[in-house]
Parts: structure tokens; sequence; C-alpha cells
């Protein structure tokens, strides 16, 4: 077994390839990622996990796999890979909480598509992650289990020996809404975690936490068994030690199912293009409506940095003005984004009442309508009960606000396609900020402006990822790519990665 | 004011000297003796307008969104959930095709427009047995648009306009009772389509007939069965007034956007024809007080009480619900040239209306089997009859008819309850004979090869049973030994030893004496006939033995 100083920097590749000569057990992979999962919530006290499985449920299946293994019968390139995934996706029997009291002891009676493929594919399901509740937040605070710490900080100091003390590091927030599954690929307490973005609740986090976070185009991967946000935003999404393991995760993801009538027709989808052999006949975009003065010079500096690396390894610049992408639609991109997302929030969460599930709040003195409103009023937290709030009020002005929006939204995708009709990978920030530290920056604007980096690209419904820079400052950069791309998007990704920005 | 009315209020006023009702009474209190001609009762100032929304629940095996399963009776509350049907949290809608082909069938019945790309909406609104919170339904771009319902005497004698036609889902069921308020699913999710209609219905009763004629209609294209007390079929109803002389060139409502209609009143709650009958006789008798006491009808929503025979208020204008529609974003629009296994140019029921069935069958089959032939349309059997009609020859058509709608719906009718009740969830009982074997046996009977009671008891006591369904009818017969006597030699021979028995012998007499008196003599022989159809067990050829006693009858005298 490789020592596990090297594990806890390991791609997933890497770790998939020791796999599959034997160098590397399932079950030795699996004590490593269990030990690092105790670290981090032991010692560390990072509270990424919402639920973490017992060993004595886990071993067994990473036996499982070493025997797949040991008859050269893998099922996949995720055998035997410990994953974590996002509180918000149903997996039978198992607690899902969506991070919310609502849903305090809820087990569905099915499992989620992108779960059910994972396990399809060999991979050992850790446990469920933190997030914010229903996953409405960009900062995993509004979480019913407690808000997440980031483990970016604390990575220096876990070799050679795992610490017994918390080493003093700042507690800095892993981003969100994912920030649990994030974290915990960080941490490596597992290899590939699932998210889901909304408007940006991948791509944050994973800059946050210095991991890879993809978010293929909308419908690309089955939202069924996914507890709903906003439903024609959300989006299944992963997180990755590196934007060139993504790949891995997503050949086994992707591709609609039947349960899920927004999810791509592409079933069995046709394969990923190859990876192009150099980066020469590739246009990169740069959309200058982007360049906000509220970004940090450190975020802007690297957004730079990652163009002018591309551009020295043979990729063509494009700048996009005004013209193709203009600051209006830029901020009213975020409007439009809030407004969409409440409405549909708030519909969508209209269906806990606590009669047939979840939390309720009995109380044979009440009628009907009473116990409702006792019930939604306690189990939800603040910020769902804001946006609820909001979403009611835009919905019922005759449909205009959230008309309005839609037509903001058409325009906004309008931008990015004109962008596309001259570059095939746009290259943007990921965030306006540094990880602010847990307990602030919980301001509404933090978090406003944070998602104005992403939200666009989510109305737009295109391919995103964010490529980790190194230094561990908690900075990334997003690359985006045009509806049906993402195998472009990935290449480009894997390349930028290798290149010294 | 009701009893008044005309009993056609939809054609033009006749044009009358109206006199004011009180220069009527009081030249009747001043009129003397000899009573005068009855003056002809005064004319309504107001009519009313009635706009009819009906929703049908569709005869689909799986819900709308999901793959429950629909054919009841069910073994009990809430055992036919999907996850969706319960609104679990991460379930989504997943569209039935065989809905949507349905409610194109209605769509198309009702001549209104398919739609290539409709959109379903969330309506919001909380209720327990409403589980997501809304109802998914279509508002802004439904699937079906215009279009005509024809009803009234003579088949389609006037017409109410067809807004809309729009798919939707059903809500649970919530009962309240000792223990508290319990609520059942097994409903929630069903597919329902809405008929709106124009608010073009000139009068209860033809309120009361266009709402028959749906049922009919949609009966007839197989799209539901249309039950009222079941709930299959539920009718809601604006209603409103105005002015006699406001009435549109030819009679009826004027149009909406003439500015001469009252407000619109909606009752709710009508679950039978009776009461939508009341509802709109009494919401129209209400209306008219109203503005005849010098107020005004507000817009309002009412709910019918079939105890009391009125409408009450349930919600005052103000008071309207805000639904928040949202366009429903876990579903893409539904696009019908697209939709894997729809194929619109074969939607069951032909498409052919009732009244152009009928017309056809008679057509077809000749007048002869007129009133049959309606019973057979309306009971929704053109396809079976067809089947039936071929296999039997043209010349037995009205025999099979004689027989499907006396003998083979009294079957149905008898054992088919019991029938659905031992066998939960397998839809209505399997047709007693198949179309085929009731041809065959019509055709037999014309060939002669069985006497017409033998078919009747092939029907009733034979084909029926478990082990002879779908048998092969000639077989049956053969193996059975049922040969009809058609020798003339051996059937005289049968009818001389009862017109000699001696227990008649004074019948015998009285016929002897009959000479020349045939209606004497028919009714004697009439008595030998019946005896002579018993004796022979029904295995006798009628018109044979008919003959065969005529000539015997004949030899005595």
């Amino acid at each position: 077994m490789p020592p596990p100083s090297s594990l806890a920097s390991s791609s997933l590749r890497k770790v998939s390839s020791l796999l599959s000569s034997q160098a590397l057990s399932p079950p030795d992979l699996l004590s490593f990622c269990y030990s690092r999962a105790i670290l981090g919530e032991e010692t560390l006290a990072l509270n990424n996990f919402a639920h973490l499985n017992s060993m004595d449920d886990l071993l067994p299946l990473a036996a499982e796999s070493q025997r797949r293994y040991e008859l050269a019968e893998p099922l996949s390139a995720l055998d035997g890979v410990p994953v974590a995934i996002k509180a918000n996706f149903c997996r039978t029997n198992s607690l899902t909480t969506s991070a919310s009291s609502m849903l305090s002891n809820y087990r569905p009676p099915f499992t989620a598509t992108a779960v059910s493929r994972l396990e399809a594919a060999g991979a050992i399901i850790m446990g469920s992650t933190n997030m914010d509740e229903f996953g409405m937040g960009s900062l995993t605070s509004s979480s019913v289990h407690g808000p997440s710490v980031s483990s970016l900080p604390y990575l220096p100091h876990l070799s050679p020996a795992p610490p017994s003390a918390p080493p003093s590091v700042p507690r800095l927030s892993p981003g969100g809404s994912s920030g649990g599954s994030a974290s915990s690929v960080a941490l490596r307490s597992s290899f590939l975690s699932l998210g889901t973005d909304t408007g940006g609740s991948v791509r944050l986090p994973a800059a946050f936490c210095g991991v890879a976070g993809f978010k293929p185009g909308y419908g690309e991967i089955s939202r069924f068994g996914v507890i709903q946000y906003a439903s024609s935003l959300d989006t299944v999404g992963v997180f990755t030690p590196e934007a060139g393991d993504a790949r891995l995760a997503y050949e086994v993801l992707r591709g609609g199912c039947k349960n899920d009538e927004t999810s791509s027709s592409l079933f069995p989808s046709s394969p990923l293009p190859p990876p192009a052999p150099s980066l020469s006949s590739v246009k990169i975009g740069i959309p200058l409506a982007y360049s906000i003065d509220e970004c940090l010079p450190a975020v802007k500096a690297s957004w730079a940095s990652a163009a002018s690396s591309l551009e020295a390894a043979g990729a063509s610049l494009v700048h996009l003005g005004d013209d193709r992408m203009s600051e209006h639609a830029v901020q009213q991109s975020l409007a439009a984004y809030y407004v969409v997302a409440c409405a549909e929030a708030a519909s969508n969460l209209s269906k806990y009442d606590g009669v047939r599930f979840g939390s309720r709040e009995r109380d044979p003195e009440a009628s009907f309508f009473e116990e409702i409103e006792n019930t939604r009023a306690k189990h939800f937290g603040k910020a769902v009960r804001e946006r609820i709030a909001t979403g009611n009020e835009v919905l019922s002005k005759e449909g205009s606000h959230y008309q309005n929006a839609n037509g903001v939204r058409g325009d906004v995708r309008d931008a990015f396609t004109r962008c596309f009709e001259v570059a095939d990978v746009l290259v943007m920030p990921a965030q306006v900020g540094l990880p602010p530290e847990v307990g602030k920056g919980e301001e509404v604007s933090v978090g406003l402006a944070n998602d104005l980096m992403t939200c666009g690209v989510s109305l737009a419904g295109m391919p995103a990822i964010v490529v980790p820079v190194k230094g561990g400052q908690g900075i990334g950069v997003q690359l985006v790519a045009n509806v049906g791309n993402e195998g472009l998007l990935l290449d480009v990704a894997t390349k930028l990665e290798e290149l010294d920005f | 004011m009701l009893s008044r009315l005309p009993s056609l209020p939809w054609l033009p006023p006749p044009r009358l000297p109206s006199p004011s009702p009180r220069l009527h009474s009081r030249s009747r209190t001043l009129s003397s003796s000899p009573s005068p001609a009855p003056a002809p009762p005064p004319l309504p100032r107001f009519l009313p307008c009635i706009g009819l929304e009906v929703h049908v629940q569709l005869l689909s095996p799986s819900k709308l969104f999901s793959p429950s399963p629909t054919a009841g009776p069910f073994p009990g509350a809430n055992t036919q959930l999907s996850p969706f049907d319960l609104a679990l949290p991460g379930s989504l809608p997943v569209l039935s095709t065989a809905c949507v082909r349905l409610a194109c069938a209605a769509s198309q019945a009702l001549s209104s427009e398919l739609q290539d790309v409709s959109v379903f909406e969330r309506k919001h609104y909380f209720y327990p047995d409403s589980p997501n919170g809304y109802q998914i339904t279509q508002r802004l771009r439904p699937l079906a648009v215009g279009g005509a319902l024809p009803y009234g005497a003579g088949g389609g004698a006037r017409e109410t306009r067809v807004t809309r036609v729009q798919l939707e889902t059903d809500t649970g069921k919530t009962e309240r009772g000792a223990g508290g308020t319990t609520v059942d699913y097994n409903r929630t999710g069903r597919a329902l389509i809405e008929v709106v209609f124009e608010p073009d219905v000139p009068s209860p009763e033809a309120a009361s007939e266009a709402v028959k004629s749906l049922q009919r209609l949609l009966r007839h294209v197989k799209v539901t069965d249309g039950k009222f007390e079941e709930g299959s079929m539920r009718a809601d109803l604006n209603v409103s007034i105005y002015p006699r002389e406001r009435a549109a060139e030819g009679g009826g409502p004027p149009p909406l956007d003439s500015g001469h209609l009252g407000e619109r009143v909606e009752v709710k709650n009508v679950n039978s024809l009776k009461a939508l009958r009341s509802a709109a006789e009494f919401e129209y008798k209400r209306q008219v007080e109203v503005v005849e006491a010098g107020g005004r009808v507000e817009q309002e929503t009412r709910m019918f009480d079939k105890k009391e025979g009125v409408t009450k208020v349930m919600r005052k204008k103000e008071d309207m619900l805000d639904y928040r529609f949202l366009p429903e974003p876990d579903l893409p629009p539904l696009v019908l040239s697209e939709l894997e296994g729809l194929d619109l140019s074969d939607l069951g029921g032909g498409g052919e209306l009732p009244e152009d069935a009928k017309r056809r069958l008679r057509a077809e089959h000749g007048d002869a089997a007129g009133a049959l032939v309606d019973v057979i349309v309306d009971e929704g059997y053109v396809g079976y009859f067809e089947e039936a009609a071929a296999a039997c020859g043209g010349g037995n058509a009205k025999l099979a008819a004689s027989y499907l709608c006396n003998h083979v719906f009294a079957l149905r009718n008898e054992h088919g309850p019991r029938w659905e009740m031992e066998n939960p969830g397998a839809g209505p009982m399997p047709d007693p004979v198949t179309a085929r074997q009731l041809g065959d046996v019509a055709r037999m009977v014309g060939e002669k090869k069985i006497s017409k009671k033998m078919g009747k008891d092939l029907i009733l006591e034979v084909l029926f049973r478990e082990e002879e369904r779908g048998a092969d009818v000639a077989e049956v017969v053969e193996m059975r030994g049922m040969v009809v006597v058609g020798d003339m030699g051996e059937l005289q021979a049968m009818c001389k030893e009862i017109v000699e028995d001696p227990k008649w012998q004074a019948t015998r007499e009285s016929l002897a004496a009959a000479g020349a008196d045939e209606k004497k003599r028919a009714k004697l022989v009439k008595f030998f006939f019946g005896k002579a159809m018993q004796k022979s067990k029904g295995q006798a050829d009628v018109s044979m033995l008919q003959a065969a006693l005529e000539k015997v009858c004949d030899d005595i005298r």
C-alpha cells in the first residue's frame, strides 16, 4: 500500500490506477478515507458529514470490490473508490436530511439515479455530506447539522503524522451549498463526491476548498432522487481532487434517465470525444464584463494568469466585449437568478406539510392549516423561510416578476451564445472574494456577490468547471463551454491544470 | 318565475303585445265571466346564460404522472401509490402517453384543435389531499382549443362552444370522521381533462342536456366511464343573466364581450345532472331576484347545497385565491409530434361522433335496427357490433343487434359489478360473449341451423360459462347436439299429435267450427302453436313449424 502521505495528495485517476494494478486494495483505501473522515469530524471538528456510515457496513463492500479486482472484473474505474454524497441525494433507507430539521428523520424509499449509477459502478458510499439547508446558501452555514468548516487550511498540518489536537489555523467556510462534499474531497475522506449546483453551489465550494468542481449542462445528469431546490436550475455536479479526474466520474454519471423528463434524451449517451493533442486549435474567450470592481485583486490575478498560461500553451485568446456579454447582462443575471430560484423554491417546498413524511408539529387542538403553519415555521430555517416568502411574493404579482426574470434569463443565455460564436471555452473567475471565516460573511450581500460569477452560467444551463489555483488560498478559475461541449470543457480544464498558473 | 319559463327559452321570443304584469292582473280582476281565454304568462325580463366546466376522469391504466394503477376497486385506502403521488422529496413527474392519447381522443371528438405544444403549470394551494401543494394543470397553453359540443333533441339541435381542453391531475379524497380527518391518496394524480365551455348555454335544461351529451360522446370514444355518481365526471358551472332584449340575434345569450351579461357567479359541488339543473335554476332565479330588488349580482363562487336545493356563498371576489401559477419546471413542454408512442391518426373510437356512428350504422344495416343502433352507440359497442355483424353476414345483423342489446348487455349488467369486486384492479369484466361468437350465433340462426330460442340459450346459458368463453360456436352447437328440426314431415306429425291430443278436444272442435271466421281461427291456431313450440323445446324452425301447423289445422277444417 502506498504511504498515507502520498494518498493524501493523490488524484482520483492515480487511486483508480493503483486499484486497477492491485497496488492498492479497496479495503486499504477505505481505511485511509475513513481515518481521514474521523480525523476531520472528531479531531478537527470540520462537520463535513451529516451522516457517516459505519465501517461495519462499508468494509464488506470494499471486500467485494477487492474480489472483483482479483478476478480482473472491476465494475468500472470507480470500483472500490470511496465517495461522499451531498445530503440532498435520496438513498433507500438512508437518512436524507437535505440539512433541514424538516427531514431530520427522513429515509426515502428509493435511490437517486446519480447515486445508483455510482453504486452500480462499484463506488463505496461513505455517507452524506453537510450542506446549506435545501441548498439555499453559499457558505454551508444554514444547516440543521451546524456550519461546516473547510479542510483546506489544515492540509499542510496533517503530515507526516495526523495531529491529535487541531492545529491553530483560521476556521474558514468551505463555501456552499455543497461545502461538505468539497471539503471531504480536499481532505481525501472521499476521492469523489456528489454536489448539486443551482447557482454556483458546486463551483464556489470547489474554489474555496481547492478542489475541482464540475457542473455539466442542465439535464446532463438525472435529477431523479435529488431533493429539489429550484428545478429549472438544479444540476448534479461532482468534486474531484483534480480537474483531470472529473471525466472518470462523468462517464459513469452522465446520460438522462426515464424518471427525469428534464434530463438529456441522449441515453445511452454518445461517448465523450477523446482529448485533443494540444490547445492550438482552441479559442479561449474572456468575458470582460465579469471584471467587476468588487472582485479581489488576487482573484483577478489568477484569472489573468490562467488566460495567459492557456495562451502560452498554444490557445488563442478572444476578448469578449459589451457586444457579446454586457455588464448589464451580468448585473441583471443576479436579480433574475434570485427571482427564478426563489419562485421555484417556494413551489417545490410547498409539499413539506408534515402530513405524509418529515417532521410534524402535532397539535390536536389546531386546525389542519394551523398545524401546517406551525410545522413549517418550526422546521424551516431562516434562509429557507425568507426564500419561500420572496418566491411567493414574486409569483403572486400576476406572474410579472417571474415572467420578467425569465425574459432576462433568455437574454443571458443569448449573451453566452454570442460569446460561443467566437470562442470555444470561456475563462472567468469563480468567485468575488476569499473564503470568509466561519460565522462571518453571513450578510446576504456577500453570498449574492459570489453568486454573481456563477449564476449566469446556471441561467444559461451551460457546463462549467472550476479548476483550483495552486497555493491553498481558496481561489479557483472557472471554465465555461457551450451546451453539449462537456468533452472539450474537461479537456481544456485538464490541460490548464497541468500548466503552472 | 321558473314555472313560467317557456319550455324552449332559446327560441326567439314570440312577438306578442306584452302587457305589464300589473295591467295584466288588473284586467283579469276586472274581467267578468264567462272565463276569458287564459292569458299567456308574462315573459321573463331576464334570461340565464350558463357556462360549463366539466372535469372528466380518463380511463387510463395508470395515473397522469406516475405508474400507479387506476383500475378499482382497490383493496383499501392508500394502496395505489408511487413516490410522486405522495410528493416524496426527489420524486419527479413522468408523463403517461396513454393519458395524452385519451385526452387527444376527447379533444378530437369535440372538434377541438390539438396544439402541438402545450405547457403544464403548477396551480398552488394548500390542502391535505393535494400532496405537492399544487395541482399540475394547463393554463396559458392548453392541449386543445376551440371546438363545439352538439346537444339536444334530434342529435345536435344546438351546440355549446368549447373554449379549451386541458390535462390536469386529480386530488385525493379527504374524509372527516369521528376519529379525525383521513386522506386517501389513491385518486391523487389520476388524469383528468377539464373541458371549459363558452358561456353560451341558454337554460338549465339545456345545460343538463349538454352535459348528458358530453357524457355520451366521451363514453363513445372510450375516454371515460363518465359516472357522476362515482365522481369520474364532475361539473362546475357559471351563471349570469341578461335582459331579454339583449339576446343575441336568433336567440340565446349575447356574446361575452357585448357588455350585456351580468357578473358571472361560479357554482361548485354539482355532482349529478339533476343537481346541475337545480343549481342553475336556483342561481338564475336568485340573480333575477337580486336585480329586480334593485341590487347587484356580485362576482363570487358559490356552493350548491343539494339538501336545501340552494347555492351558498363560498368565496367573495376579494377572497379569490391567488394560485401563483408557475410553469412546471419538472416537465418540458408537451410536444405531441415528438411524443414517443403517440399516433394521432389512430386515436381509437375512430374519432367518429355518436350521431355520425348512428347515421352510418342505420345506413348500413337498415332502419329496422334503428332503436337498437342508438343503444349500441350510446353503450360504446360500435366496434363490437361491427365485428359481430361482419361475422354473421348482412342479413342477420339485426338479430345480432337484438341479441346484443337484450342478452349480452343483460349479462354484463347482472354479472359485471360482482366480477369487478372479485377481480380488483382488472378493470371492467370482459364481454360475456365475444363479438365473433355473437356473430356466429346470429349467422347460424339465420341459416336455420339453430332456432332463435337456441341462439338465446347459447348466449345466456352456454357461451358465457368460463369453459366456453371464446369457444367456436359451431363446435359448441355440434357437441351439444343442438339441431333445429327442419323436416316438414316430422313437424307435421308432431303438430298432428298435438292437435289430435284428447286433452284439446274442445279446442279442436272450436277450430273446426270457426269456419270462415278468420279472427277466431287465428286465435286458436296461435294456441296450438304455443303448444307445438313447447313440445319442440325450441328446436323447431319457427317458420316451418308455423307452416306445418297451418297445414294440419287446414286439414281439420
